[in-house]
């Protein structure tokens, strides 16, 4: 298919969603659905009065500090458990079980250890971090090439050159997949601690109007953090793509 | 759309496997195993705080639990949402999913807004959805269910647009008409796809099942995890949560199997 007629489907599908939502919102009425236009207005009313970013705040805040801090303790973690092998057999069952684990179960309890404070938000989005990129690094440390290891054993390199000439180049991509996967999952762990553990923040927002029945406010936010994951999404994805130019030509 | 498809990498295990090792792996695999249960009731003995309950614990009030039929009843609730939801999600998921792999016009229309919905945190909406539907039975099915439905999409697309065209000639060559090629060469082929799709589904409706009972009325696992952790009972509390724990693990672990079993070519991948 022609450049041309991709880009002419991609219009028309945008024109046809988009009409679609005016025709959804406005026959179940503005409680359920609110209109697109309806949405970016409200949106920027609560920027230009302050809220928005009064209740951005906290959570870029707690969001940074746990994410940092899931991304610091995952990739040093997965590169280990990737390569010692008694590390890997002991972290196996524990790793995959919290993986299956619906986290969010947790908060209540965690909530009652902690307390109501930015620590245990903190604490919410590094537990959704970390365990993505501690699974996905040590993936990559793990399905690289065996023949690659076996020659670096006959030249008896050292274990730091094997390390920086070989493992982490070659567990770049799955590194950054661990990343992608990671922060979005942060995004997920804001919201959930924001709605959760502690009436405050950017989640908090969308509560707030919600229940004030405002639906086209509740979604100004809602579109933000859906363009926030789509950009993390779309530049972890292109810095894969160029810290790692073989990888997309095998697929 | 191939977002959580193209990061296939290959699981080999790592290293040949020297004599003993199986003895070796099965050893530490256990010491991680207990290491945190051990600690956490340690912990728990040396602690003067009452809200640290160690497993035993909660063992015991998990049999206080199921013996009064309270675990039961709640369980049957949540279950009873995850499997609706899940059903509706699945199979809209996969419908769509079929479309979308297979016409390359309805590819080119959705493929962007399904990526981005998939990079979205779906959590968000959850407060418009009670808003809008209610705090009901319905309410809950439809957050899993939309929780459900985009990871299956999303793999069964990439499962069906991979068919080899090799195979589509093949079958074309000899005549085969359209229900055949399905049968023979498009679902076989995508089936690995689909069932890591229902796998990551499986695991984000357990993540909405207690989200939506967390927002919504009195009912199911979360809703006990809510009231038991506000009366400070923690040790019930933890119950549940360990009850979606095993759940959760063991219908990975299933899927998982399957997948290996259906395609054991086929690729890890992890959303």
């Amino acid at each position: 298919m022609s450049r041309r007629n991709v880009l002419v489907i991609r219009f028309i599908s945008a024109i046809v969603l988009l009409a679609a939502w005016y025709a959804a919102a406005i026959s179940t009425g503005s409680l359920f659905l609110a209109t697109p236009h309806d949405v970016i207005f409200r949106l920027g009313q609560s920027m230009a009065n302050g809220e928005f970013v009064e209740y951005l705040g906290p959570t870029a805040y707690i969001l940074s500090i746990g994410a940092g801090l899931g991304v610091i303790v995952g990739v040093p973690f997965g590169l280990l458990i990737g390569r010692v092998r008694w590390m890997q057999w002991a972290t196996e069952a524990p790793i995959n079980i919290l993986y299956t684990t619906p986290l969010v179960a947790l908060i209540p309890f965690l909530l009652v250890i902690i307390g109501f404070n930015n620590q245990l938000k903190i604490l919410i989005v590094f537990l959704f971090t970390v365990l993505p990129v501690i699974i996905n690094t040590a993936v990559g440390v793990r399905t690289v090439d065996r023949d690659l290891l076996e020659l670096t054993k006959s030249f008896c390199s050292k274990e730091s050159p094997v390390w920086r000439d070989v493992l982490i180049p070659a567990s770049v991509p799955a590194i950054m997949t661990g990343l992608r996967i990671g922060l979005i999952h942060a995004l997920v762990g804001a919201v959930l601690a924001d709605f959760y553990a502690g009436a405050s923040g950017f989640g908090y927002l969308i509560i707030l109007y919600s229940n004030r029945f405002d639906v086209a406010g509740a979604l100004g936010p809602v579109l933000v953090l859906a363009i926030t994951g789509t950009a993390i999404a779309a530049l972890l994805k292109t810095a894969q793509r160029r810290l790692s130019p073989w990888e997309g030509a095998q697929q | 759309m191939t977002s959580s498809v193209q990061d296939k990498t290959t699981q080999k295990t790592s290293t040949k496997r020297k004599f003993g090792d199986s003895k070796n792996e099965r050893f530490f695999w256990w010491i991680g195993m207990m290491f945190i249960p051990v600690i956490w009731q340690i912990y728990s003995l040396f602690s003067e705080s009452p809200l640290i309950v160690g497993p035993i614990e909660v063992a015991i009030a998990s049999i206080g639990m199921i013996q009064d039929g309270t675990l039961v009843t709640a369980a049957g609730e949540s279950g009873m949402v995850f499997l609706t939801g899940i059903l509706a999600g699945v199979s809209l998921g996969l419908l769509l999913g079929l479309l979308i792999g297979r016409f390359r016009i309805v590819d080119l229309a959705l493929d962007p807004y399904l990526s981005a919905i998939y990079a979205t945190p779906l959590v968000a909406i959850v407060p418009l959805l009670v808003v809008a539907l209610g705090f009901g039975f319905s309410a809950k099915v439809v957050i899993v269910m939309i929780f459900a439905f985009f990871p299956v999409v999303i793999n069964t697309a990439a499962g069906v647009r991979g068919v080899p065209v090799d195979l589509e000639e093949l079958a074309k060559m000899y005549c085969s008409n359209e229900l055949q090629s399905w049968r023979d060469i498009v679902l076989p082929s995508s089936l690995p796809f689909i069932i890591t799709g229902i796998r990551l589904a499986v695991g984000r409706a357990l993540i909405a099942v207690v989200v939506a009972e967390f927002s919504t009325a009195v009912t199911g696992l979360g809703y006990l995890i809510l009231r038991k952790s506000r009366r400070f009972e923690m040790a019930e509390s933890i119950v549940p949560v360990i009850l979606l724990m095993i759940t959760g693990f063991v219908l990975y672990t299933l899927l998982k199997r399957s997948e290996k079993k259906l395609a054991p070519w086929a690729t890890e991948v992890r959303v």
